[in-house]
């Protein structure tokens, strides 16, 4: 790039001496008119035994568009195969064969990965107190032994529900923060602490069953 | 008689010299030399260590960010994607898991981060990114159920 820039400006240099003579002998710049780099470069790819690529980056595959490939429909195939999947998974979810669960929850602005009897503490105002029962419900996956529920971005709420308790509300350790400009007089000390809440996970559990389609959904709730 | 003059108050120093020093002495208290105990050293050690305790407050995040981005990517890599790859395709399918839940589940959880490295991969290939690089072709991945 370096160096077509270079015989660029090269040209403009020559073009400017010679404009005095006339405009039209010389090239003007157009993609007809190869240029010194361009030159080289077909040189060199003519000749034998120059390698065409750094050894240790592979050369890349020639792209084959797609107007050249057949499309098979995979649509009967997929669905099958998503149908068998979740019925494996319900299957294990009624067995109750999962195992411990944990999930990754949006809790205050923090995302958390939490499983049963895990304790969070979630820093800064967050207004439930001591004894709240809470349902977390902002879950962004929920993973077990051998599955991964991925949210999109959230699950489902009436799929998966996380309970908790508040167990804790303290403040953290002072913090300083002092600023300082040297020989400006100017000195600020502030102290301060942030609020601390405690939240402990009590269960995790699946309800229902996973890719099943309800009739009515959102009647936990009524606003 | 106490002379309650503005000339008076200026000499005013605030509490007693002892307790003041005091306090910068218990700051001092693990610092070399005379650092610790020379009460003029030792204020100029202390107001330098607390700016950067509060300077350092801020930059630890920056290092704390750079590690969990070592970590996905270290992790990525390991089934030939990028990290950069990775959060591309995860945010274009709307996955939302933040850098640090992705790198707990690198570390902690190396099935369910393979699964999501697959669905990161399928939808960059989808979208004809450029960023994949020369990479494996990942196993089926198919997407369904809320």
């Amino acid at each position: 790039m370096a160096c077509s820039n270079f015989s660029r400006l090269l040209q403009l240099g020559a073009r400017a001496c010679t404009s005095t003579i006339a405009s039209n002998t010389i090239a003007r710049q157009s993609p007809l008119v190869p240029k010194l780099w361009d030159l080289n470069v077909r040189y060199y790819r003519k000749m034998k035994g120059v390698p065409r690529h750094l050894p240790w980056f592979p050369p890349k595959p020639p792209a084959t568009p797609d107007y050249q490939s057949e499309v098979v429909d995979q649509s009967e195939e997929n669905e099958k195969l998503i149908t068998e999947v979740s019925k494996e998974i319900n299957k294990q979810i009624a067995e109750d064969k999962t195992g411990r669960l944990f999930a990754i929850v949006h809790v205050a602005g923090k995302q958390f990965k939490v499983t049963v009897s895990d304790i969070i503490i979630i820093r800064g105002y967050w207004p439930p107190n001591i004894g709240d029962q809470i349902k977390l419900e902002k879950v962004l996956l929920l993973g077990s032994k051998d599955f991964t529920l991925v949210g999109r971005p959230i699950l489902n709420r009436e799929l998966v529900s996380i309970d908790a308790t508040v167990i804790e509300k303290t403040l953290s350790n002072t913090i300083t923060h002092f600023r300082f400009r040297k020989r400006k007089q100017y000195r600020r000390i502030h102290f301060y602490k942030y609020q601390h809440t405690y939240v402990r996970i009590n269960s995790i559990t699946l309800n229902g069953e996973v890719n099943k389609k309800l009739e009515v959904e959102g009647l936990d709730r009524v606003y | 008689m106490v002379f309650q003059t503005v000339a008076l108050m200026t000499r005013a120093r605030g509490p007693d010299e002892f307790w003041r020093k005091r306090r910068i002495f218990r700051l001092s208290s693990h610092f070399r030399g005379r650092f610790r105990n020379c009460y003029s050293m030792a204020i100029r050690a202390v107001h330098r260590s607390l700016q950067f305790a509060t300077k350092g407050r801020d930059a630890k995040y920056d290092i704390i960010r750079q590690i969990w981005m070592n970590r996905i990517d270290s992790a990525a890599m390991e089934h030939g994607l990028t990290y950069k790859a990775v959060k591309e395709g995860l945010t274009r399918s709307e996955i939302h898991l933040n850098h640090k839940s992705l790198a707990d589940l690198a570390v902690w959880e190396p099935r369910t981060f393979k699964s999501l490295v697959n669905i990161a991969h399928e939808r960059v290939k989808q979208d004809g990114l450029r960023i994949m690089g020369y990479l494996k072709a990942p196993a089926r991945v198919l997407s369904k159920g809320k």
